[in-house]
């Protein structure tokens, strides 16, 4: 299969959604991203990136039940789709490649 | 005090309605209510964020539009000596025809089935359109001078047609991909 190719803010994002597992909507995804990464991302870039990811078919989503919490909003949760999960796949092994035999501070790559 | 409405309402003039509610939704799950300041904030950085492309197709198919214009009156000049046979409605319903295939998204669904460039399905759709119809036009305004004798018209409707293919207002009324 041919694999979309993936910017890093895309990576991250699906990173992220496939570390949450059923649970990945807009806050998740966002903390998530800032836990493991130590960076907000600022929310514009993330609601673009998911559509433009789901207009790509890398991402699903759908909406979940209203709370009250969100002012009787719907939550919005998002699941990498077979096409972003090898796009993701073969996005990191090509940063494993380019790793590979490498010397850097803070961590052997061999 | 915040209103999580009015915040749902600005941001539904660019994405549509559902789509702005699961992320002022998502505003209101992370700030609380004392948050007014951060709320908005964040509100204005998704506006700039979703906007901004559309600010872009608009100061392009203006720059666009007038270079055009200054190329179909040099064009009218060198070719003043030739009678070209033109027919305005003809013309007319073709640009009518190209307008609303651009807006209602069907050259994005062509270029999407021959899978041309992917790219064009996201908001540079807009920005490609805009420039495709200019283009159109164009070829329209140096093969019909009797177009061109109707320049106020022809202005005005470019002009109109500018802001519905790039107003993110208007667009996103209008179009029914939009959700």
């Amino acid at each position: 299969m041919r694999h979309v190719p993936l910017g890093e803010f895309e990576q991250i994002v699906l990173l992220a959604i496939l570390r949450l597992g059923q649970s990945a909507y807009g806050v998740t995804i966002r903390r998530e991203i800032a836990v493991c990464t130590g960076r907000q991302p600022a929310p514009g870039a993330l609601y673009t990136t998911l559509d433009r990811m789901e207009q790509k078919g890398l991402v699903e989503s759908w909406l979940g039940d209203p709370t009250p919490q969100r002012g009787g909003r719907a939550k919005r949760y998002f699941m990498v789709t077979n096409k972003g999960g090898v796009a993701v796949a073969a996005a990191q092994r090509s940063y494993q490649k380019l790793l590979r035999g490498l010397q850097l501070p803070g961590g052997a790559h061999a | 005090m915040r209103n999580a409405f009015s915040a749902e309402r600005i941001i539904a003039c660019l994405i549509g309605r559902s789509k702005a509610a699961v992320i002022v939704g998502d505003l209101l799950e992370s700030f609380g209510e004392q948050e007014t300041f951060a709320f908005w904030l964040s509100v204005t950085r998704i506006v700039l964020s979703l906007s901004w492309r559309h600010v872009v197709a608009f100061m392009a198919a203006l720059l666009s539009g007038y270079f055009l214009q200054r190329l179909s009156w040099h064009a009218y000049h060198a070719m003043s000596g030739i009678r070209l046979q033109g027919d305005v409605n003809r013309s007319g319903l073709t640009i009518f025809l190209v307008a609303l295939a651009l807006q209602w998204g069907y050259i994005g669904r062509v270029i999407d089935s021959h899978n041309i460039a992917p790219r064009l399905r996201t908001s540079w759709r807009r920005v490609v359109g805009a420039l495709g119809f200019l283009l159109a036009l164009g070829w329209l305004i140096a093969n019909y001078d009797l177009l061109y004798r109707l320049g106020f018209l022809y202005r005005g409707a470019a002009f109109a047609w500018f802001l519905l293919m790039t107003h993110p207002l208007l667009g996103s009324f209008r179009n029914p991909r939009a959700a």
